[in-house]
């Protein structure tokens, strides 16, 4: 899963950029609104964290311009100013969430996952098909009631994988969605993480086809 | 001080009354002199009667007098009398027993005197006649003043009633000419008082240009007010931000340091309490810079169904509904934010109380508007009550939140004049908030406007 986190204060968005990292997200970080209108316009991005207050362009101003171009990834307002009409002004302007500074991180991640599993569709946070089971909240994986071990790119892999489960996903896609915008990854590399997730989850759970890519089935 | 109108009216009065007296008194006085004028004439005709009847006949002749009626009947107020120069005097029947006592033998010409007679005061002119025989007799006629005076005094009233009757026309004239004279006045207070629905700034050419410097000055202030609320509330949501995030930091870096085994617990509790005085600060200075006007008031219903919506977007509230009656047409004097900021505080409130509903009502209570929000949770005891208006204050600690949030929108209800009151629903069970707020409900065409 991938993240845009914008806001103008650098310690802040180094932090939630450790945060998210440490759970497995890619994070790429911008500054000001401008960068941030180019990023998320052009990344595809699985939940992006705007702060309202920012140079050059305000927060709401960039939301409003993404939302009048059609890009509907789900947005989470993050700002000092915590009054009901600036939510409700946040919320109309085409954000999905809205958090006041100062803020818990944890809160920060259970909102971030929240959106990220509403927008693709899933209520729940535990994902069971068969004998195989992933907890998106702390992408471990167990099958047959047994945990694996896996690598945090493996985890970046199997969650991007869980969460568009029922479709296939195309190597380009899914580094596209787990690499932030400095990583220089091969998609070949993908093929070799899917390779070790089969052996460790068993052959059958990440189905693949010959020109669609690998897909995870649905839940039942 | 007194009203500019009870002092034009009172001025007006004393002037218009001075006035009317000065000309009643010169008026019946310069009547007066008239008539007495007239009196002294006709008293002259009867004396020159008398005088050229004796001067030619004698003393004889007067007695041709003795048989005019009106010198005939007794105290009839005609009376004559002649004295002989030998002493022997010859008067009217109508004086009966009585004479008529002269100031002095008189002289060749007519002179006036007043004296007292049978019947009262009268005034009478008397003169030396010479008469056939060489010698000379004092001749005299008076006339009673009681005619005169019963006129005079017929004067008098008829004078007072009518000056009377000008005297209330005046103040009634005074009082239409205060009244159209302070109609722009009256206009400029009505305006002031209606501010909230005005919105705008008051136009100069409205009024007259007496009051056009009031008018800009009144604009000024009311625009500094406007410059020196938005001044301070943006410094109150700059500050907001500069805490906001470095609290943010701390906060992080705290639980960083918790993650490795420190024991972060006194630090952290130290950091939320720093929030909780900052938020708390934040909501007075928002409360210490109410505006004294805002453009034309706040619709209610857009109010509550902008904070309705955001909270029925929450997955914790997907179990109620709200049940909102018609608030169609309410608009509170409020700035909008701070309708806002204490609808939100409120509802937000019973949501996290309330089983499965939450209604929203309103009334108008003595010319401010009672917003009501129950719900069918566990209510508060009554006892409880104004505790929880207290800040910082949290009757259970189950449910998320610092325990500010009422108190801070009772602060800030009470900047507007307004007021905030916990109960018991009746319908619902549980509990009932209900806060007055200064506004009106306006008819159909304007909120249709709205």
């Amino acid at each position: 899963m991938r993240v845009l986190v914008v806001d103008d204060e650098l310690v802040l968005c180094k932090q939630i950029q450790n945060a998210f990292q440490g759970e497995g997200y890619a994070v790429d970080l911008a500054h000001d609104g401008e960068d941030a209108a180019h990023l998320g316009a052009n990344e595809p991005y699985d939940l992006i964290i705007l702060d309202i207050g920012l140079p050059k362009q305000d927060g709401i101003s960039v939301l409003k311009a993404w939302r009048a171009e059609g890009l509907d990834m789900p947005v989470l307002l993050l700002t000092a100013r915590d009054g009901w009409s600036e939510r409700v002004d946040g919320l109309d302007a085409g954000a999905d969430d809205y958090l006041s500074k100062p803020f818990h991180m944890s809160e920060l991640l259970a909102r971030a996952r929240a959106l990220i599993r509403r927008n693709k569709g899933r209520m729940q946070e535990v994902f069971s098909q068969g004998g195989f089971s992933f907890d998106l909240r702390t992408g471990t994986a167990t099958v047959d009631g047994l945990p694996v071990k896996l690598t945090a790119q493996e985890v970046a892999v199997l969650r991007y994988l869980v969460h568009n489960s029922g479709r296939y996903v195309t190597r380009t896609e899914i580094v596209d969605h787990i690499y932030d915008y400095n990583s220089d990854p091969d998609s070949n590399t993908i093929a070799v993480f899917i390779g070790r997730l089969r052996r460790k989850l068993g052959p059958d759970v990440i189905t693949s086809e010959r020109g669609r890519g690998y897909m995870i089935v649905a839940e039942k | 001080m007194r009203s500019i109108r009870s002092r034009a009216v009172n001025l007006g009065a004393m002037w218009s009354f001075a006035i009317l007296a000065f000309t009643a008194t010169f008026l019946y006085l310069t009547i007066q002199k008239q008539n007495l004028f007239f009196f002294d004439e006709a008293l002259l005709l009867r004396h020159s009667q008398l005088v050229s009847a004796v001067r030619s006949d004698g003393l004889g002749g007067a007695n041709r007098f003795l048989r005019s009626q009106e010198y005939k009947n007794a105290y009839s107020g005609f009376y004559w009398q002649v004295e002989a120069q030998n002493g022997m005097t010859i008067q009217s029947t109508s004086l009966v027993e009585n004479s008529l006592v002269l100031p002095a033998t008189g002289t060749g010409r007519p002179q006036f005197w007043t004296g007292s007679g049978p019947d009262g005061p009268f005034r009478g002119v008397f003169q030396r006649v010479p008469l056939p025989d060489g010698s000379t007799a004092t001749a005299a006629v008076a006339v009673s003043l009681r005619g005169f005076w019963t006129e005079a005094g017929r004067l008098l009233i008829t004078m007072l009633l009518s000056f009377v009757a000008i005297g209330f026309l005046c103040i009634g004239g005074i009082m239409m000419l205060t009244n159209t004279a302070l109609r722009p006045l009256r206009r400029l207070t009505d305006d002031v008082l209606n501010r909230w629905e005005r919105g705008a700034e008051l136009k100069a050419s409205e009024y007259p240009e007496e009051v056009t410097p009031l008018i800009n000055e009144i604009n000024e202030l009311m625009e500094r007010n406007r410059l020196v609320v938005e001044r301070g509330r943006r410094r109150a949501a700059d500050l907001a931000h500069g805490l906001g995030t470095p609290s943010a930091i701390l906060g992080n870096e705290l639980d960083k340091f918790a993650a490795q085994g420190v024991d972060t617990e006194a630090a952290r509790e130290a950091l939320e309490r720093i929030d909780r005085q900052v938020k708390r600060s934040l909501a007075r200075i928002r409360a210490a810079n109410v505006p004294a006007y805002s453009l034309g008031g706040v619709s209610i219903e857009t109010s509550v169904g902008r904070i309705v919506k955001l909270l029925s977007r929450s997955h914790e509230n997907a179990h109620l509904s709200f049940d909102i009656q018609n608030l169609a047409g309410y608009r509170a004097s409020m700035d909008p934010h701070d309708l806002e900021e204490s609808l939100g505080n409120l509802l937000e409130n019973a949501t996290k109380w309330a089983k499965t509903t939450i209604r929203v009502s309103i009334v108008t209570e003595n010319g401010m508007l009672a917003i009501r929000i129950e719900d069918d949770g566990p209510g508060i005891p009554e006892e409880h009550r104004e505790d929880v208006l207290k800040s910082g204050t949290r009757l259970d600690t189950s449910t998320k939140g610092t325990g500010i949030g009422l108190a801070i929108t009772a602060e800030l209800l009470e900047a507007y004049g307004g007021s905030i009151l916990l109960d018991r629903s009746d319908d619902l069970g549980g509990l009932c908030v209900t806060f007055r707020v200064p506004g009106r409900r306006h008819d159909a065409r304007q909120s249709g406007q709205a």
